[in-house]
């Protein structure tokens, strides 16, 4: 049985699919695909997406959408926490190495204790559904909203208290981002709440509130993406030579402290 | 509604408070070292007396940093240490201005971004500090105290003062008008 689609779900596709469009002409055009080569892989992924699943949706039955749809969603996860990742270096690892020790050891926390919060909450939710996979369907996609929006937050918390701060378009790139996981766990909780046991206007509801959200943060990128950020001052040859004397002084007072002992 | 969904749907709640109020505070914080007023970091800064800090470091070592090793080295005693420097109070205005440092270092960065690294050493003798102070908090508990204060408490002074002499020479070296103003105040 084909699917049928509302003039809201047309919307919808259309200004996906253009935006999708536009932001991919923006990271090519302006030579961010190079410095942000997941996240631009995971905005011609969501073009393919909005794409293939149209034609799906037109063409083919509602089992063939469902299926493609959740295969797809899962690649588009699995991108979304590459994301993370690339956001992640690009902000503790400014000199070609990663921060020192003791980040990494709060790293492992933020790790452990946002997997913990997250997988406490999404046992916690307790979904009207009718079939098992669409039960896994929404936990799974409240887990996600509840892992990603922590390591956004955790990432904005850390590189504040290790004064490491964001590069322009890094900053950019994490806020939309951070922005839609967390309105996501607004959305993902509705559903959990409100469920699919016959309650499908709800759930279409709840999903063109998150896409409205994500064609805002498209819109947001698509600008701010655009914008050159703003120029580091030039370094004289002689004031970067002082600057990594200075540092390898720092360096060195560091490593006396650590060697003193008792008298 | 019952009960399940109001504990789920309040443990959700309380988590998205918990992460917006976290992010909008680190937001806050890097707005004011990053792009806020460099005065209003300064500002911050707690009273310390520099030359009470600058006697008790050079007790202990020279002005390029490098340890003492001659006779007249490590003469003062814990309780003249103790006195110079405030007892808690000081120690306690030393670790808090530790972050002030960070904030003017990392102020720096705007313009240089290379000065991460500065920054980075800076963040690493904060946490040197921090670490020294809980000793000398367990070692209070314990009645240690004045057995520890030259070990511990000295040393965090002359790690401060050290500190301080990095990021003079940031701003020194990165020909920053504000230096006048930061010699008087660090």
């Amino acid at each position: 049985m084909q699917m049928h689609l509302t003039g809201v779900d047309l919307f919808y596709w259309t200004a996906g699919f253009l935006g999708h469009v536009a932001l991919l002409v923006v990271l090519c055009k302006r030579h961010r695909a190079r410095k942000f080569p997941v996240f631009t892989l995971w905005i011609a992924s969501n073009l393919a997406r909005t794409t293939v699943l149209f034609f799906v949706a037109r063409f083919s039955g509602r089992a063939t959408y469902y299926y493609t749809y959740w295969t797809l969603a899962i690649f588009d996860t699995v991108l979304q926490f590459g994301i993370v990742y690339e956001m992640y270096a690009l902000t503790f690892r400014p000199l070609g190495v990663w921060a020192t020790k003791d980040v990494r050891n709060i790293f492992a926390w933020l790790l452990s204790l946002s997997l913990l919060i997250a997988a406490v909450l999404t046992l916690m939710a307790r979904p009207h559904t009718r079939l098992w996979v669409q039960e896994v369907t929404i936990r799974g996609n409240l887990f996600s909203s509840l892992w990603m929006s922590e390591l956004f937050v955790g990432m904005i918390t850390i590189s504040v208290k290790v004064g490491l701060p964001w590069k322009a378009h890094v900053a950019r790139i994490s806020q939309g981002l951070g922005v839609y996981s967390l309105f996501g766990i607004m959305i993902e909780a509705g559903n959990s709440y409100f469920g699919l046991g016959g309650r499908a206007h709800d759930y279409a509801t709840l999903s063109y509130a998150r896409m409205t959200i994500y064609l805002c943060c498209l819109l947001y990128w698509i600008a701010m993406l655009w914008k050159n950020a703003p120029d580091a001052r030039e370094m004289s040859v002689e004031l970067h030579q002082q600057l990594a004397r200075l540092q390898a002084t720092a360096e060195r007072d560091l490593q006396t402290i650590r060697g003193w002992r008792l008298r | 509604m019952n009960y399940h969904s109001v504990l789920f749907l309040s443990a959700i709640a309380l988590v998205l408070a918990a992460l917006v109020a976290a992010a909008a505070f680190a937001l806050n914080r890097a707005r004011r070292s990053s792009r806020g007023e460099w005065e209003d970091i300064l500002k911050r800064l707690a009273f310390i007396d520099r030359s009470h800090v600058q006697e008790i470091a050079l007790d202990v070592i020279d002005s390029s940093g490098e340890p003492r090793k001659d006779d007249r080295s490590a003469t003062l005693d814990s309780e003249t240490i103790w006195t110079l420097i405030g007892g808690w109070k000081g120690l306690e205005a030393l670790e808090s201005n530790c972050a002030v440092l960070i904030d003017l270092a990392f102020y720096v960065q705007q313009w240089y971004p290379e000065a991460v690294a500065v920054t980075e050493q800076l963040r690493m003798n904060a946490r040197e500090i921090e670490w020294r102070i809980s000793r000398l908090k367990i070692a209070r508990q314990t009645g240690k105290l004045e057995n520890t204060i030259p070990m511990y408490a000295q040393q965090t002074i002359a790690t401060y003062y050290l500190m301080t002499r990095r990021v003079l020479a940031l701003y020194e070296q990165g020909n920053l008008s504000m230096l006048a103003e930061l010699q008087r105040n660090i």
